[in-house]
């Protein structure tokens, strides 16, 4: 009698759990972890309107730090603590992903009525397409311009510099000026400003086709960043550092000092991201800057109206247990009013502005829109799509060339090396 | 006839029935959770870390490659390894002789030197120990800022010139500052430890000196030193452990920057494993690592035996 009540209070208690559980599905969603009030009330809003919008899901929005998200995102999907939903940029971090069958396949799910293949341009699946398979949804644009102080440039006449040349003339003339102006600010401490700037100059100088055939360590071994160009673009960041542009000791000085100097009126330039205007006006330029595109090479082999940009978005873990769910909710995402949400709150660029109004977001941010629509083609970033050993090596030795401890020849025929290395390795 | 009994009941002791007879059961049963908990967390990654260094395979990959002792070649013709083994060598020696050196300094001022305020100086020389690397790190690189740090207001104010590429960007400096900031953190731990040992030592040996004719200089080197010895042995082996497992200062500071002038094999370590997706590699690195780290240990283990 005593082990048919247990086996009584078992079953309820089974059959309790089980309608819990299948009465509302949790999604475990990963982001980066942003000090902006405006991003993070951007997503408690969304999340919200969401779950009012599907009652039978929940999500558990989870922040981590940049440098510590790659990390523990990796080891996260391998395990089953692993999010359902993920951030992830464009490239080589959601590829690696992708080829070792940590992320699902949504190509099928994508094609289906109402969801995102009907609301995103099929092009911008290609950044997250591996194998002919589509691993991840984008949802935003990134991108950088040189960014000037308006107020310092009007008072002392002086005109954006549109060419390379130009900007050494500007560089000097900021100078003469005021000798504790920087003309450029550059923080290089974490390595990758100087990357973003190498990538830049690799587009403009060398070319875009050669470009991407090198970084994707195509063709024979021997002739791998081989190009003349390659030197050129370092011995370009070497001359702007000699001529006086960028503020004292680049390498030791972080990004985020580097935008203060900008937003404290210490620097006339800075070459940021679309997602720095929030950090000037909050320390203290409030709108007192413009913008305009990186100069051009004036030699360069490559289409000078690329930019610098980067798709980033969100793919679904392959061990989900709630595809449906979770794809439910990327959905959501690229939907109009979301997409348009997002470019309002934090000026990010939508890859679904079909509802952006005109007069939506702040003027740099419409001014940004404006010109993505006249981009040549999208820069291709070094450390994004070069294989890791290789742009690991490339960041390194990028910093020894701006402190010019090493020569820009000696700089590239490391990397030539390391290219080749990878090369054989990869078979 | 007292040695020959010892030397029997050494010899009992030593035998295998013995070791696993009825009579040691219960020992070995006391012993089983430590023992258990050393296989679990430290033997068994051990040998998981020895295998994998044989093999190539990525973070998340789903498949090994069987490479053999290739990792461990590759390691000898790595130029970034040697630089950061040299790193992690000039730490060591460097915290010798700071930590442990201006700790000993300290302790004998503290001890012998200064009547009053002695808890009060101690807190607050010892005080960057309790706070995280982390923030010490972040806190230091403000200081160290090239354009708006704390140094670079004080050399400017003062007429004096720094670095042009920073405390931080340049090469020949960088590891320095590094070890500059390690020495402020942990001096007052050794110098913690190095007080605690000068206060257990008998008052009645200084008197005695003192009656020698022995002045405070002749005092600290003829009974102070020699009565810390163990002591020291052990700061030592602590600041060499510490300066091969170090990591984060470097992290937060440089990032193993410029260029690898102040890489680590920590840092090496993890660029490997996390950054580059070399988990083999980074796996030999380790076991390299922990060799040298041994044989280090070892070394000074049986030096000290032999001076004792």
């Amino acid at each position: 009698m005593k082990l048919i009540r247990l086996a009584a209070a078992a079953s309820f208690f089974a059959c309790s759990s089980f309608s819990l559980a299948s009465a509302e599905t949790e999604l475990k969603l990963w982001n980066l972890t942003s000090s902006s009030d405006a991003v993070n009330k951007h997503w408690e809003e969304v999340i919200a309107t969401f779950e009012e919008a599907h009652p039978g899901i929940k999500i558990n929005y989870e922040t981590f730090p940049s440098d510590a998200y790659k990390t523990g995102l990796q080891v996260a999907l391998a395990s089953d603590a692993g999010p359902d939903i993920f951030f992830n940029w464009s490239g080589e971090d959601a590829a690696v992903l992708a080829r070792n069958g940590l992320t699902a396949d949504l190509t099928e799910i994508g094609a289906k009525p109402g969801m995102w293949g009907e609301k995103i341009a099929p092009g911008m699946f290609d950044a997250f397409t591996v194998g002919g398979k589509v691993h991840g949804v984008p949802t935003h644009l990134i991108t950088k311009y040189m960014f000037y102080n308006t107020s310092f440039f009007a008072d002392n006449n002086l005109s954006v510099p549109t060419t390379l040349g130009e900007l050494k003339t500007s560089c000097k003339a900021i100078r003469d000026i005021n000798p504790r102006m920087s003309p450029i600010s550059l923080g290089n401490a974490e390595k990758w400003k100087g990357v973003h700037y190498i990538s830049t100059l690799n587009q403009k100088i060398v070319g875009e086709e050669q470009v991407a055939k090198d970084y994707a360590l195509d063709g024979n071994a021997s002739e791998l960043f081989s190009d003349p160009g390659y030197v050129e673009a370092l011995q370009t960041l070497v001359d702007l550092s000699q001529a006086g542009c960028f503020n004292k000791a680049p390498n030791a000085t972080t990004a985020d000092a580097s935008r203060s100097l900008f937003a404290a009126g210490q620097a006339a330039m800075i070459y940021c991201g679309n997602w720095c205007p929030g950090t000037f006006d909050s320390e203290g330029l409030e709108g007192g800057y413009d913008l305009a595109r990186f100069p051009a090479a004036e030699n360069g082999k490559g289409n000078q109206d690329y930019n610098f940009a980067l798709l980033e978005g969100y793919q679904i873990s392959a061990r989900t247990k709630n595809m449906d769910a979770a794809s439910t909710f990327v959905n959501f995402l690229v939907s109009g009013e979301t997409q348009a949400k997002r470019a309002r709150d934090f000026g990010r660029l939508p890859v679904n502005a079909s509802h952006m109004g005109e007069e939506d977001g702040t003027p740099i941010f419409r001014k940004i829109a404006k010109d993505a629509g006249s981009y040549a083609g999208l820069v291709l970033i070094l450390d994004v799509g070069l294989e890791k050993s290789v742009s690991e090596h490339y960041l390194s030795i990028i910093q020894e060339v701006l402190n010019e401890t090493k020569t820009p020849e000696q700089a590239m025929g490391e990397i030539r090396a390391r290219a080749q290395k990878a090369k054989e390795q990869q078979g | 006839m007292t040695v020959l009994l010892e030397q029997e009941s050494a010899a009992r002791r030593a035998t295998p029935s013995s070791i696993f007879g009825t009579s040691s059961i219960f020992g070995w049963f006391m012993v089983l959770p430590a023992l258990s908990l050393f296989a679990l967390f430290i033997l068994v990654p051990f040998i998981q870390t020895l295998v994998y260094s044989l093999y190539k395979f990525g973070l998340t990959s789903p498949t090994k490659q069987f490479v053999g002792f290739s990792h461990y070649l590759e390691i000898v013709q790595d130029d970034v390894f040697w630089i950061a083994f040299e790193n992690n060598i000039i730490i060591a020696i460097t915290g010798i002789i700071l930590q442990i050196g201006v700790g000993l300094l300290l302790a004998a001022i503290l001890d012998r030197g200064i009547k009053r305020g002695k808890s009060v100086i101690s807190a607050i020389i010892f005080m960057p120990i309790v706070i995280s690397t982390i923030a010490i790190g972040l806190l230091w690189r403000l200081v160290f800022d090239p354009n708006t740090g704390m140094i670079e207001e004080l050399f400017f104010n003062m007429g004096w010139s720094t670095p042009m590429r920073g405390w931080l960007g340049d090469p020949d400096i960088a590891l320095y500052a590094i070890i500059f900031v390690g020495f402020w953190q942990y001096t007052g731990f050794m110098m913690i430890i190095l007080l605690a040992a000068m206060q257990g030592i008998p008052r009645e040996l200084y008197e005695a000196a003192k009656l020698d004719g022995a002045g405070p200089i002749l005092s600290f080197f003829n009974v102070t030193l020699p009565e810390l010895r163990n002591v020291l042995i052990v700061c030592v082996l602590i600041t060499v452990i510490s300066a091969f497992k170090v990591f984060d200062l470097v992290y937060v500071l440089t990032s193993g920057g410029p260029g690898n002038s102040t890489q680590v094999m920590g840092s090496y370590i993890v660029q490997n494993a996390f950054t580059i997706g070399r988990m083999g590699y980074a796996n030999a690195v380790s076991v390299v690592l922990l060799v040298i780290a041994l044989g280090l240990g070892i070394v000074q283990l049986r030096t000290s035996r032999r001076d004792r």
